[in-house]
């Protein structure tokens, strides 16, 4: 099925291509727009960016497979990034990604079988002074307890913590 | 810590809502820049900003001043300014307080900058996963416009300068600025051969001037209170001037963002601004000063500079966390001040984990382009794994140094020394701690395994003891 | 000419040199895998690195460890420069064999085999592999990684004609230039990143331009190799000789690969030459050395159709001359081609003058498709050759043959080559005659419109010259015998002038060789094992 931008978000590659002498440079930015309306860079996306942009699709899927926030293969309605550098780590970024893995029952750079959620390991994001912390699409969530991280992933809809 | 000090280029961090125009302006926000666009030739303000000895806050320390003076543009070439705001390096998170609470005066500096320059156009490059920054950007550059600041006639003046945000997607090695150049032409983040150096040819073949979010925002002023005042603010006047944002993280009370003249040591960062050690039964073991590809200086180590023509002859027989922080002093010291923010480990840190989590960082966001650095990160991740899972050989301290030492000056950039400099210092400060390690693995409580896995159920340890491949692959993939 | 120095040997360059490339025209090795002399610099396998031992040094802190100490100590060593893309200048003292040089290189050779598959007992480029190669000269230790290497896609058909493993990739991207260099088509990129990158074809899409075969031809290692030459021959069985494509009027010089314990042409290669084709071929020419092996005249053939019956050559030769002399000598149509070589041409063209017949015409393949890279739209390789074995421009064609035949202006054809533009049908008149001699190599339709076929050796099996569309007279070289009872070309045709009593009183295939420019390019081309 072929990809098509809503009318406003077309409008916002539009202004794009006007920032920059040629089209190619506005590739990241508007694979941005498209993986925020359709969650990831399917084929069909894909396929719609190299059009647009009069592109190889080597190149746009170079591009894609080299960022590190790009995704080339569906997630759930939800990314959560957990933040395992060092100074996450040193504040309890392992208990972290060990209680979401409980709480959303599969691995990091799996899905929730509900289809919600996505986890994935993350590099420093910045935030090393409020540590431990997690991003959950585009926010951040830092200075977290285990507490405060049951709470977090209640107010998004995560399914309940099993009983023990 | 330094006694009534006034915060300069945070002044406006407590100011509610500084992020909005009005406010900033009301706080001093873009007097200097239309000074220095309707007063100021830029040969005066590329001056001023080389008396400040403005040295670049991203971490390389390179004199902005004497960076401004590369261009040479030919007849017909369009002049950019590239903006860093890519911060990525582990530990450091001090330019991303700038973009939230006061965008308008990195986006003064930018407008000064493209003015004394020659440019027209700037780029700020935010990396990805600061959606909210730059958004924040992008409102403050919106209201900039609608005052005249930016756009066809800055303050009234016939020379349009228009700036822009423009997104990483998840990649440190962008903070390289040929790198970022690619990722800003809309290419892989693979770094460039260099030369030419971006000052020739940079963003779209043309001239460019790349420099961090924090060189940026301190252009303004420099600039209202004149280079040399700038620069005897700092304790290290007059090679390295100013005031700077120093980040502290890790097992301390206040970890955060603090501003404070050039020099000040890092006792002084963790004791006075850190909130001293987090457990005050856990004594400071160890500190990177700066960003993770900094080598690590220990507390008890005692800084042998006994020449009196040693540059820290000063400070001899002093703990080397008494050694005031500048780009010199560091790199005199044998490390490198880096982005100038600390992450402090106490005696509850194994040395060797810690370098398996940086190096599975480093193996992570390597571009993969040359040899020694595609090949050589992987190695280093992997024999740590070996290591920290008891599977490790007396040999492998050798190995690991060994693979540092010809990672060094080998490669295409400098993500090569980013990466092999911390994993050297680490064996050289804490040589015991390898040794044991590759003898016995990590001591009791140390052993996980986070950095592998197999299959989506089960007791991670499992996914060891099947022999799984170390060479961390469950980072990155999304397993459908 | 300015030069520098390099390991204490004076080294000319030529301005925009680099030291590598300098080198490089000087037949002096630097081990390199990413660097290639037609294609633009990379600069990532690092295994050039040379120590620029003039000049401000740059020294990189490293660890040493103490013997006394017992720890590490800090220690310095010389920033090294890749030859590749350093520059050549006067008072440039380069050494390539020092020691912290092969440190370096040893190192790299490590890293390249650190996740490499040991795939050599299967893998083609075995024997012609630069990484057994630099691994033989500048490492010979065993890689010191304990795991498991990193595993990716194997055999991935990226094409009509290429397979790729990502496992023995070194990610040097000499194949990602040469299509975007070469071919101005980007299909082929890099994906991934750090030690996960992999090369990839643009989806949707397959490597499937003129030039695939050239992705192949740079890839240093095992990555990429040919469907048709995979798993065929172990390259250190094979011979070369120099030959020259015969798919057009560019005359691209290649290497005639063949096992001659077999007798068999195996494969073609690009032989370098900057006048010509620089470091290229085209698919369809490296795909030409089938015409060698398929679809060959083997045999004499009398006879047409349901009637066509396989003779002895010698008994063909002697059915051409019977049918030949019941036909008046000047009318006598003689066929050259623009496929075969000046030396065949050269004998039929004296025949015919011997006989006195004036009529020469000219055969040729019809036009293909050319294009700014390399191939010419002229579909043959010595249309120039024919000509200048003619003494003059051939403005007859097969046509005018035809036109000729019907109005009974001749009588007989002589023809060497089977190829034409025209079909089978258009050629009754031809068809009909009884005195119809073509000296072939392959089938086509000249002789399938032929009374007698009489069989000649191919390119690979003869020395002869094309003189291309630049009149670049070039020469090439026999690489295997021809089949048993056959002939090269033109001594087949001086067999016939003999029996007809035209004897050419040629010895050797250089005395047919009109040109001097011919001859001298004849002589400079030498055999290579």
């Amino acid at each position: 099925m072929p990809f098509a931008l809503t009318a406003e978000r077309e409008k916002q590659v539009e202004a794009l291509l006007t920032r920059y002498p040629n089209a190619r440079a506005a590739l990241i930015p508007v694979l941005w727009v498209c993986q925020r309306q359709h969650g990831w860079i399917s084929p069909a996306v894909r396929d719609w960016v190299a059009q647009r942009l009069d592109l190889s699709t080597a190149t746009v899927t170079g591009v894609v497979t080299f960022y590190t926030m790009f995704f080339d293969k569906p997630v759930g309605e939800h990314v959560i990034w957990v933040c395992r550098t060092l100074s996450c780590d040193l504040r309890g970024g392992k208990a972290i990604q060990e209680h979401l893995e409980q709480r959303l029952g599969c691995h990091a750079g799996g899905t929730s079988t509900d289809g919600k959620f996505t986890l994935m390991k993350a590099e420093c994001l910045a935030a090393c002074g409020q540590a431990p912390m997690v991003q959950i699409d585009d926010d951040y969530h830092e200075n977290l307890t285990l507490e405060g991280l049951d709470q977090i992933l209640d107010s998004v809809g995560a399914a309940p913590a099993e009983e023990a | 810590m330094v006694a009534d000090y006034e915060p300069i280029l945070s002044s406006r961090y407590g100011v509610p809502d500084a992020h909005r125009l009005a406010v900033a302006e009301r706080n001093g926000a873009y007097a200097t820049a239309k000074k220095a666009l309707l007063t100021m030739r830029p040969d005066a303000i590329k001056e001023e900003v080389k008396k400040a000895s403005l040295r670049g806050r991203g971490g390389a320390g390179f004199p902005a001043g004497i960076k401004w003076g590369f261009l040479n543009p030919k007849e017909g070439d369009d002049i950019y300014l590239v903006i860093n705001g890519d911060e990525s390096e582990p530990g450091t998170f001090k330019d991303r307080t700038l973009l939230n609470l006061d965008p308008h005066r990195l986006i003064e500096g930018a407008l000064i900058t493209c003015w004394a320059i020659g440019a027209h156009k700037a780029y700020i490059y935010i990396r990805g996963e600061l959606a909210h920054s730059i958004a924040i950007l992008d409102a403050a550059l919106d209201e900039a416009r609608a005052k005249g600041y930016v756009g066809a006639r800055p303050f009234g003046k016939n020379y349009p300068i228009e700036i822009f945000s423009h997104p990483g997607a998840g990649a440190y090695i962008c903070g390289e600025e040929t790198a970022l150049l690619n990722s800003l032409e809309g290419r892989r983040g693979e770094p460039r051969l260099k030369p030419p150096f971006p000052a020739i040819k940079g963003a779209f073949g043309m001239p460019t001037i790349v420099n961090n979010v924090e060189t940026i925002s301190a252009v303004p002023d420099i600039i209202r209170m004149g280079g040399e005042t700038w620069c005897n603010l700092s304790r290290l006047a007059p090679r390295d001037g100013g005031v700077r944002l120093y980040g502290i993280s890790g097992h301390v009370k206040k970890p955060g963002v603090y501003e404070a003249p050039v020099g000040i040591t890092l006792r002084e960062l963790i004791d006075d601004y850190g909130g001293g050690m987090l457990h005050d039964d856990r004594p400071l073991k160890a500190v990177i000063p700066g960003g993770s590809s900094t080598p690590v200086l220990r507390p008890d180590r005692m800084v042998e500079a006994e020449a009196e023509d040693h540059p820290l002859h000063e400070w001899h027989g002093k703990s080397e966390i008494d050694v005031p922080m500048g780009v010199d002093t560091f790199r005199a010291l044998g490390t490198m001040l880096g982005t100038c923010c600390a992450i402090v480990m106490d005696s509850s840190v194994n040395m060797v984990d810690a370098a398996r989590n940086l190096m599975r960082f480093y193996r992570h966001e390597s571009c993969g382009q040359c040899t020694p650095c595609r090949e050589g990160s992987g190695w280093l991740q992997n024999t740590l794994e070996e290591v920290c899972e008891g599977r490790g050989r007396p040999e492998d301290v050798a190995l690991l140094v060994d693979i540092a030492n010809n990672m060094m000056g080998n490669t295409i950039c400098a993500f090569a020394e980013g990466t092999a400099m911390p994993m050297l210092g680490m064996i050289q400060q804490f040589h015991q701690e390898f040794v044991d390690a590759a003898a016995a693995g990590l001591p009791e409580g140390y052993r996980h395994d986070d950095s592998t896995r197999a299959g989506l159920a089960g007791d991670p340890a499992d996914a060891v003891a099947d022999g799984a491949s170390t060479d961390d692959t469950s980072t990155d993939e999304v397993t459908a | 000419m300015p030069s520098f120095t390099l390991d204490g040997q004076q080294v000319p360059y030529e301005p925009g040199d680099t030291i590598l490339r300098a080198a490089w025209r000087a037949g002096i090795e630097i081990p390199h895998y990413c660097w290639h002399p037609g294609l633009s610099v990379a600069a990532n396998c690092r295994m050039c690195l040379v120590h620029i031992e003039s000049g401000r040094q740059m020294a990189m802190p490293i660890l040493r460890f103490d013997q006394a100490k017992q720890t590490y100590v800090p220690d310095t060593k010389p920033k090294l420069m890749p030859a590749c893309q350093f520059p050549a200048g006067d008072d440039l003292v380069v050494s390539s064999t020092s020691e912290v040089v092969k440190t370096a290189q040893q190192h790299v050779q490590e890293w390249l085999l650190l996740n490499h598959p040991v795939d050599c007992p299967i893998c083609d480029q075995a024997g012609e592999c630069k990484l057994q190669d630099y691994w033989a000269t500048h490492d010979q230790q065993m890689k010191r990684k304990r795991t498991e290497i990193v595993h990716k896609p194997k055999a991935v058909r990226f094409g009509p004609t290429i397979v790729y493993d990502a496992e023995r990739c070194i990610s040097c991207t000499r194949c990602v230039r040469v299509c975007d260099e070469l071919v101005g088509d980007h299909v082929l990129d890099s994906r991934e990143r750090g030690n996960r990158s992999e090369i990839f074809v643009a989806p949707g899409r397959e490597l499937d331009h003129r030039y695939t075969l050239m992705t192949e031809h740079v890839c240093p290692v095992g990555a990429l190799t040919s469907r048709d030459f995979r798993f065929k021959a172990r390259v250190w069985f094979l011979k070369s000789a120099n030959g020259i494509c015969s798919g057009c009027a560019k005359g691209c010089n290649m290497h005639v690969d063949y096992d001659p314990r077999s007798r068999e042409v195996e494969r073609l290669r690009p032989r370098d030459n900057m006048d010509v084709n620089q470091f290229w071929m085209c698919d369809d020419g490296m795909m030409s050395y089938k015409a060698v092996r398929e679809d060959r005249v083997l045999t004499g053939l009398v006879g047409r159709g349901e009637a066509r019956e396989r003779v002895a050559a010698s008994a063909a030769l002697a059915f051409a001359v019977e049918r030949l002399s019941a036909v008046p000598a000047d009318k006598v149509a003689f066929v050259l081609s623009a496929t075969a070589s000046t030396e065949e041409n050269a004998a039929l063209a004296r025949l015919a003058e011997a006989m006195g017949s004036v009529h020469l015409y000219l055969a040729a393949r019809p036009d293909w498709e050319g294009d700014d890279i390399l191939r010419s739209a002229d579909h043959n390789p010595n249309r120039a050759g024919a000509n200048l074995a003619a003494g003059h421009a051939l403005e007859e064609s097969v046509e005018d043959l035809v036109s000729d035949l019907l109005a009974g202006a001749v009588g007989a054809v002589v023809a060497v080559g089977a190829d034409s533009a025209e079909a089978l049908e258009a050629l009754a008149p031809m068809a009909a005659l009884d005195a119809s001699v073509v000296f072939a190599s392959n089938h086509g339709v000249l002789s399938d419109a032929a009374s007698v076929v009489v069989p000649i050796a191919s390119w690979a099996e003869s020395v002869g010259t094309y003189v291309n569309e630049q009149g670049r007279a070039q020469a090439y070289r026999r690489a295997v015998t021809p089949p048993g009872g056959v002939q090269e070309g033109w001594r087949a045709i001086a067999d016939l002038a003999e029996a007809l009593g035209h004897g050419l009183g040629v010895e050797r295939t250089e005395e047919l060789m009109p040109m001097p420019a011919a001859n001298e390019a004849a002589a400079a081309a030498e055999v290579t094992a």
